[in-house]
């Protein structure tokens, strides 16, 4: 298996072999364009485009006041979420 | 043999790492919001409480603490993950390069950092349950992730290890009693190959878990078989460790920064640093002036809990305003099994020192003062010991047997004096009761 | 007319208003496609004018898809910060766009395709297409756009309208569904500046559900004055040339330099790069519990279970962005591409914040082209769409300020495109309301209208 299959499949994603080709071949392309980053000189890494720094919250108790709606949103028995089973 | 251990302890917030949904929740799926359920559109915030906790243990193992920090995204897919990402720390953990001393062998500390912690998930609640049922009140509690360097050398040093880490804990005031609040993974390799032992539950399990890994490592080589590196979960009924059913080894997390979150200057945070448990013991001893022989009576009062430590430094103080010495040994046989505070014994112990009560009447006022928090009336010592004579006379003419008794057995004695003490209300120093009655048993030959 | 206008207006003329506007709105909408909902909820109070929100913003009780099968019946518990703030304001409907925000045309979307207000076989562009055809053809409207390399300012440009992107962090995401969060900001759509300042000035601010959004000061918005303009010699080189005639002719009046940024050619690469790597792993809590599209089956091993509900409901490109985003992290690679682009960006940053060291602006074309035609879209190469963007991605990518303005009509909408510092959006409400003194606007004006 190849590195793109490889990758396909750790983001949970089934594909045919039609789809695998024209995937690999889309994103070789554009990692193509993406290796010219190597040119670049070193510099510090900016993680966001202005400076975010030290914001925090307080330790207090603040309920949410829509626990029903949240679970509603899903498939549910005596109050827990159901999921899939893991072995 | 090398063993290192990654240890992931609940801190004590009132609230999750990122949202504000309370830590402690009865019903399953009650302290939950958006953000700790992986909402579209929610975001983090953090707690600065659970910054704090994480800043003042990495302290307290002795690490470097990172000026600049940030968060990391782990992405992994599995029920118990809210966002399928775990918000945690990778590049730049708050603390590194630390060291902890465990008898007087140092056992390095690669990091410490925070993360949040995933959801429960049960899988067998009822009866041919074939779907796991998730709780997201955990989903999202602030974790410390403490990792050692492998360099304990054998399970009984790990679970000395993890004493050591639970008092650090208890000074730090996290407490770990609760279940759940700490797992461990261990890294265990007797030869070559390394076996990892994932998320144990509470410390004595971890000692079981390494001993029985050691005794299946050492069998596999005594009969030359090969030990695969793996990972293995641990039994705690059997106390054994089972081969995990193969969850897909792909350690492939992709970890990028976590955008939502700042980046934080931590050289800016102004926190003190906790003192640690030798810190307080070199600065009680000198304050106290304790002698030599003292000194590893005080070791075990501060290496009990930090609320014990407390308990003896205020009781320590308040001996020295009463001018009175502070014994060690009393506090550690009276006032250490305590779980409160008693202010007020160094009076009595004052009146017991200046012989002006005996030590029957000190340890009855003492009880008393436990009791009812007042300490009631001294009782005087009678300074005359004539009408103590009398008394022990007294005694056997109505006890003919008493003298015989013992003679024979030196456990009578002691329950004669008892009786003696009970019926002179403790007027009488117990030496001076002992010294009169051994006295006339000696006589009566 | 613009909102302060309209909000001028009887409560009750309104209030006959709207629900007249939500028939119009509807039958419009089956030609044009934009809205992915229409609001028909009684409405029970007096709202001061009206507004569309791009579907991948949360509004509560209200389907919000963001243009993806997998949140088809979504109804979210919050509301965005963005919607509490805009309360006043009656909300017609959440507009059409690409899933998830990956797209320039608006063509990825899942719940149809928005038709440009001057040529229906042509796109509006993207991502927030709907939003912008909203804006063209509904008279008195405002629209709430999100922009993470352009797709405020694309659509803009293709329709004919204003699109305003604010600085990264001046309005809270709380609420908006990511794509990549260090790049994703919530913007206006609007006919006239007046209508996007006073929107802006009410979206703005710290919102603490958002630290992202605690950076900036609390002061107000001010306009301010910009005259000096600097155009990138990389950008203006590679437009189309019909456009050039045009930008040349509009900008002939004003006071501008041609600068030199030789960095600009690695933006297009950082943005996907970090962009991909952002979104796929805010994609990955798509997986069938808790949320959108279920699983049915719990018994299935969960990996299946994910797989196959993240297979059906997830469309090509949010496939592929999710499949390179996947890759340019993995070990092995993270350094030569999303360390790499993080440099990047820092770089670019800096560059650029040279430029506004000597010059209030930074003025091109919006973009290289006039609005395909949705038969040449489906020609393209993924790759070739992403080059498109390389005019609209240096400001997102490094937070500044930027608006589109309508530039000309070749006989398609074409759009100029103003940058300004961090915080400086003053300048470009000022820049905005002297070109609309000077220019003509044409919008769609199908639907609405007050008498």
């Amino acid at each position: 298996m190849d590195i793109i299959e490889k990758t396909i499949k750790l983001c949970r994603l089934e594909m045919n072999q039609d789809e695998i080709e024209k995937i690999k071949k889309d994103v070789e392309n554009i990692l193509d364009v993406f290796s010219t980053l190597s040119d670049l000189q070193e510099d510090e890494m900016a993680f966001h485009s202005v400076p975010i720094e030290n914001i925090y919250r307080n330790d207090e108790v603040k309920k949410f006041e829509n626990v029903d709606e949240l679970l509603s949103q899903t498939k549910t028995l005596d109050n827990y979420i159901k999921g899939p089973k893991v072995l | 043999m090398k063993i290192g251990l990654e240890i992931h302890v609940q801190l004590p917030t009132k609230t999750k790492l990122f949202c504000s949904c309370s830590t402690e929740a009865e019903k399953p799926n009650s302290a939950i919001c958006p953000t700790c359920l992986g909402f579209p559109g929610s975001k983090p915030s953090l707690n600065k409480n659970a910054l704090e906790y994480a800043i003042k243990i990495s302290k307290m193992m002795n690490c470097q603490i990172a000026d600049r920090t940030w968060f990391s995204r782990k992405t992994y897919f599995y029920p118990d993950l809210a966002k399928n990402f775990q918000i945690t720390q990778y590049e730049s953990p708050i603390g590194k390069d630390g060291h902890v001393v465990v008898d007087d062998k140092k056992i390095r500390i690669r990091r410490v950092h925070i993360e949040e912690d995933p959801a429960k998930m049960l899988h067998d609640k009822y009866k041919g349950q074939d779907f796991s049922l998730i709780d997201y009140n955990r989903s999202g509690i602030p974790l410390v992730e403490i990792v050692t360097e492998p360099d304990i050398s054998s399970p009984k040093e790990a679970r000395n290890f993890l004493k050591n880490l639970k008092l650090i804990l208890d000074y730090v005031d996290v407490n770990i009693e609760k279940d759940g609040s700490i797992r461990t993974d261990a890294n265990i390799s007797v030869d070559e190959e390394r076996v990892e032992i994932k998320n144990i539950n509470g410390l004595k399990n971890v000692e079981r878990a390494l001993e029985f890994e050691y005794k299946r490592q050492s069998k596999l080589l005594k009969f030359n078989m090969k030990i695969v590196m793996e990972t293995r979960h641990f039994d705690e009924n059997t106390g054994a460790t089972i081969e995990s059913r193969s969850k897909e080894a792909e350690a492939e997390y992709g970890y990028i920064f976590e955008p939502d979150l700042p980046v934080l200057r931590l050289n800016e945070f102004k926190l003190e640093t906790p003192e640690t448990p030798e810190q307080k013991l070199k600065r009680l001893i000198d304050k106290f002036k304790i002698s030599e022989e003292q000194i590893k009576d005080v070791r075990v009062i501060i290496y009990h809990s930090k609320r014990a430590s407390e308990n003896f430094e205020s009781w320590g103080g308040e001996c020295m305003e009463y001018g009175i010495k502070v014994d060690v040994v009393w506090f550690k046989n009276n006032l250490l099994p305590l779980s409160r505070v008693v202010t007020g014994t160094p009076t009595i112990l004052k009146k017991l020192e200046d012989g002006e009560i005996s030590d029957f009447t000190a340890k009855k006022m003492f009880k008393n003062l436990i009791e009812t928090g007042k300490i009631g009336e001294f009782k005087e010592i009678e300074k005359d010991d004539s009408k103590l004579l009398d008394i022990v006379d007294d005694f056997f003419k109505e006890n003919m047997n008493a003298i015989e008794d013992a003679k024979q057995n030196p456990k009578a004695l002691n329950f004669i004096i008892g009786r003696i003490m009970k019926k002179t209300q403790g007027k009488y120093k117990s030496k001076k009761v002992y010294e009169i009655v051994k006295n006339k048993i000696d006589e009566s030959l | 007319m613009k909102i302060q206008e309209f909000m001028k207006l009887d409560k009750n003329v309104r209030g006959e208003y709207y629900p007249k506007l939500v028939e119009e709105l509807k039958k419009m909408n089956k030609e044009y496609e934009v809205f992915s909902t229409i609001n028909e909820q009684t409405i029970d109070q007096d709202y001061s004018y009206h507004y569309s929100v791009k579907d991948n913003i949360c509004t509560k009780g209200i389907e919000s898809k963001a243009g993806s099968k997998i949140l088809e019946g979504y109804k979210p518990p919050f509301n965005a910060t963005v919607i509490d703030k805009l309360n006043e304001g009656f909300m017609l409907g959440k507009t059409n766009m690409d899933e998830f925000g990956f797209g320039t045309f608006s063509v990825n979307s899942a719940y149809g395709i928005p038709k440009n207000p001057f040529d229906k076989n042509r796109s509006c562009g993207g991502s927030s297409g709907g939003a912008a055809a909203a804006v063209s053809l509904i008279k008195n409207h405002v629209a709430i756009g999100e922009s993470t390399g352009g797709s405020i300012s694309c659509p803009a440009s293709f329709t004919g309208v204003i699109g305003f992107t604010p600085t990264y962090g001046r309005v809270s995401r709380y609420g908006l569904i990511d794509y990549g969060n260090s790049l994703d900001k919530i913007g206006v759509l609007a006919r006239y500046m007046d209508d996007v300042e006073y929107i802006l000035k009410k979206i703005s601010g710290k919102d603490a559900k958002d630290p992202t959004s605690m950076n900036q000061n609390n002061e107000e918005i001010k306009e301010e004055t910009s005259k000096k303009i600097a155009i990138p010699k990389q950008i203006i080189e590679n437009v189309d040339d019909k456009i050039m005639k045009e930008f040349w002719n509009s900008i002939a009046h004003m006071e501008y330099e041609i600068v030199d940024i030789p960095n600009l050619k690695y933006a297009v690469s950082s943005y996907y790069v970090l962009a991909t790597a952002e979104a796929s792993t805010n994609l990955a809590r798509y997986c069938g519990i808790r949320y959108g599209v279920g699983g049915e089956d719990f018994t299935k091993p969960y990996n299946k279970f994910f797989s196959d509900v993240r297979t059906n409901s997830f469309g090509e490109e949010a496939k592929r962005r999710i499949v390179l985003g996947t890759y340019v992290r993995m070990a092995g690679y993270r350094d030569q591409y999303y360390y790499k682009a993080l440099q990047a960006r820092n770089t670019i940053i800096k560059d650029l914040k040279k430029i506004f060291k000597d010059f209030d602006m930074i003025a091109s074309p919006t973009m290289p082209i006039i609005s395909p035609r949705f038969d040449e879209i489906s020609k393209l190469k993924p790759i070739d769409v992403y080059m498109l963007d390389f005019i609209t991605i240096p400001p997102n990518l490094a937070g500044f300020p930027h608006v589109s303005l309508p530039m000309a009509y070749t006989p398609m909408p074409v759009g100029i495109q103003f940058v300004a510092d961090h915080w400086k959006e003053g300048k470009l409400i000022n820049i905005g309301k002297e070109w609309e003194m000077n220019h003509e606007y044409k919008f769609g004006d199908l639907v609405g209208g007050i008498k």
